[in-house]
């Protein structure tokens, strides 16, 4: 299960945190920081490796706590997909791949890999560890470099009303985690 | 006797003109319950019997509105809301069954 954690977890904080790192090598030069056909590519691939894990954990975990948690993310942040693909329509911006999105996916990909042996309070733990530390990875990403580097306003204004259920979601995994130690 | 019958019509004009503003707006004004940044807001209401509560969802994301045996919106999509009329007085604690960090407390006087 640690060895899980130490493979896994790195990924996504290398992910999310790829572009606060940038820009702090290049406090001297020019700010850095992604545009907002990037932050697109961000949202949309973070959610959607939120709601993979989400569906392998409905189906396989036999705890009803932690079903309940996949079924609710599978549903958030499907829902908050919907509303980031409904405004980049709209404002017509092609969301575009980057070193964090791909980085991302990446991530999501050898979760799903590692959660795939496991089963029981195995699964469910390493599940929801790594939910923990998703949610706060992307909630430092919101924070730190997804909202302060947003130039549109009605971008912004969904990061900041996202804000709210990564959160939320945060403080629910953390519950289940302290249940399940 | 005329006299007599003619302030009695009066008195329940009165009544009737008074009460009659009040109980339109039980049915046209709902008590509005904003969700918004995963929270009931506000978070405690008091209200009176027969006024019409409505919640609004703000969210990016669905929520309940539930008491348990009491009452139970289902899920309220974004974009939507849910109206209720308590069909009894006291207090009601409730909350989003998705999202259990969500509470509101509702007072029918």
């Amino acid at each position: 299960m640690k060895r899980i954690s130490q493979r896994i977890l790195p990924i996504i904080f290398i992910g999310l945190s790829g572009f606060a790192a940038q820009a702090a090598d290049q406090k001297t030069a020019a700010p850095a920081g992604p545009t907002d056909p990037q932050i697109a590519a961000i949202v949309v691939t973070a959610n959607s490796v939120d709601i993979d894990a989400g569906k392998v954990a409905k189906a396989k975990t036999k705890n009803n706590e932690v079903k309940k948690f996949a079924e609710q993310m599978v549903t958030d942040h499907s829902a908050v997909n919907k509303s980031a693909v409904d405004l980049v329509t709209k404002l017509k911006v092609t969301p575009e791949e980057n070193d964090t999105s791909r980085s991302l996916k990446k991530g999501g990909d050898d979760n799903l890999a590692a959660l795939k042996p496991l089963k029981g309070k195995e699964f469910d733990k390493a599940y929801v560890d790594h939910e923990v530390a998703y949610h706060q990875a992307v909630l430092d990403a919101i924070d730190k470099t997804l909202i302060p580097s947003a130039k549109n306003d009605e971008l912004k204004a969904l990061l900041t009303k996202v804000r709210p259920a990564i959160a939320a979601h945060l403080e629910h995994a953390k519950h289940l985690q302290s249940v399940l130690k | 006797m005329g006299k007599i019958h003619s302030i009695c019509v009066s008195l329940i004009l009165g009544i009737v003109m008074m009460t009659a503003p009040a109980r339109a707006e039980n049915r046209l004004n709902p008590v509005v319950i904003n969700i918004e940044g995963m929270q009931f807001s506000p978070k405690e209401v008091s209200t009176s019997f027969g006024r019409q509560i409505e919640w609004v969802n703000h969210d990016l994301v669905p929520h309940t509105v539930t008491s348990p045996g009491t009452f139970d919106s289902k899920t309220i999509s974004p974009g939507k809301s849910w109206k209720f009329t308590a069909k009894k007085k006291g207090h009601f604690g409730y909350k989003c069954l998705f999202h259990p960090s969500m509470s509101g407390s509702l007072e029918v006087q």
